[in-house]
């Protein structure tokens, strides 16, 4: 049955929240987030803002800013960066190889992806490291810094 | 620490490292994946140079990697400069879209290189070939840069009517 729609644009292209909802979240680095789990809109504005993520079972998602978003395909929504938040929980190991411990938290600069600081503990009852982000080399499947242990 | 008496031709002695205190150590990728442990050390016969590793894995077959590869050596751990090809295989191969083709099964290698010749993507009824020209990135997954054909056009999928005024 045909639809009737009272716009000044054609809506032909546009998506829906139905579409975007449950769909996947592939970073930059191709790896998979999790699914949109909210659209959220400006209600002043009527603009769309960002989404909201659900990472799984017992794991905290977060939200995106749309600035963040780079494309809408139909299986995917891709992003331009790789989430931050992702750091946490990856190994530290120094110039030489030597495991400084694991990230336990991140610092961010204001709400923006842009890691300040990552606290790293080295044991259960360890105490806890700051390391500026300056001092990390590449961030991968785990994260190595610059500097030795021993500059910390 | 031992004080040795040395004997050597040079003036000036580089730091080296104790070639048997490298087994067992651990071998990581330049993004921080540990490969595995270091079961041999390699020297050439000819000029006494350090020539490669070769690396323990769990489960696995063990790898041989030229020094070529090597970023910095220490008594903690050899840190490589390269991501490995070879660990790509299992990993998933998305299309451009976001949809999931299947699992890497095979990667060919140029030669003994790290480079890519070509990938072998399984899903669960179909085998791709991937050429590395096909492919964006690879990093936790593998990204290639077309996007997913859908072979079958069911009868009841009817195309969107668009209806807008």
């Amino acid at each position: 049955m045909n639809r009737k729609t009272i716009s000044g644009r054609d809506l032909s292209k546009t998506i829906t929240s139905e579409d975007l909802l449950g769909k996947e979240v592939i970073d930059s680095d191709s790896s998979f987030i999790g699914v949109i789990e909210k659209v959220l809109i400006d209600p002043k504005k009527l603009q769309f803002v960002g989404i909201s993520i659900d990472k799984g079972f017992l794991r905290k998602g977060f939200t995106i800013g749309k600035g963040y978003i780079d494309k809408i395909t139909t299986h995917a929504v891709f992003l331009k960066i790789k989430v931050s938040y992702d750091v946490k929980g990856k190994i530290v190991f120094d110039n030489e190889g030597f495991i400084v411990g694991r990230v336990t938290a991140i610092e961010l600069y204001r709400n923006k992806n842009k890691i300040v600081n990552i606290f790293v503990r080295s044991s259960l009852f360890g105490k806890e490291i700051m390391i500026p982000a300056f001092c990390i080399e590449t961030i991968g499947e785990n994260v190595m810094l610059k500097v030795n242990r021993l500059e910390l | 620490m031992v004080a040795y008496q040395y004997v050597s031709k040079k003036e000036t002695l580089n730091p080296t490292v104790n070639i048997i205190g490298l087994i067992g150590k651990k071998v990581i990728s330049k993004g921080g994946t540990i490969v595995g442990y270091v079961s041999e050390v390699r020297v050439s016969g000819n000029n006494l140079e350090l020539q490669g590793i070769v690396i323990k894995r769990k489960f696995q077959g063990p790898i041989y990697i030229g020094k070529s590869y090597f970023s910095s050596l220490s008594n903690i751990a050899i840190i490589l400069n390269i991501e490995l090809n070879i660990l790509i295989k299992g990993k998933k191969v998305l299309t451009f879209d976001g949809k999931v083709l299947g699992r890497v099964r095979k990667v060919n290698r140029k030669k003994f290189t790290n480079e890519i010749e070509n990938l072998v993507v399984n899903s669960l009824w179909r085998k791709y070939l991937i050429l590395p020209t096909d492919i964006k990135q690879i990093k936790s997954t593998v990204l290639v840069k077309y996007k997913y054909n859908e072979s079958k056009n069911h009868i009841w999928k009817r195309p969107k009517q668009d209806n807008n005024l």
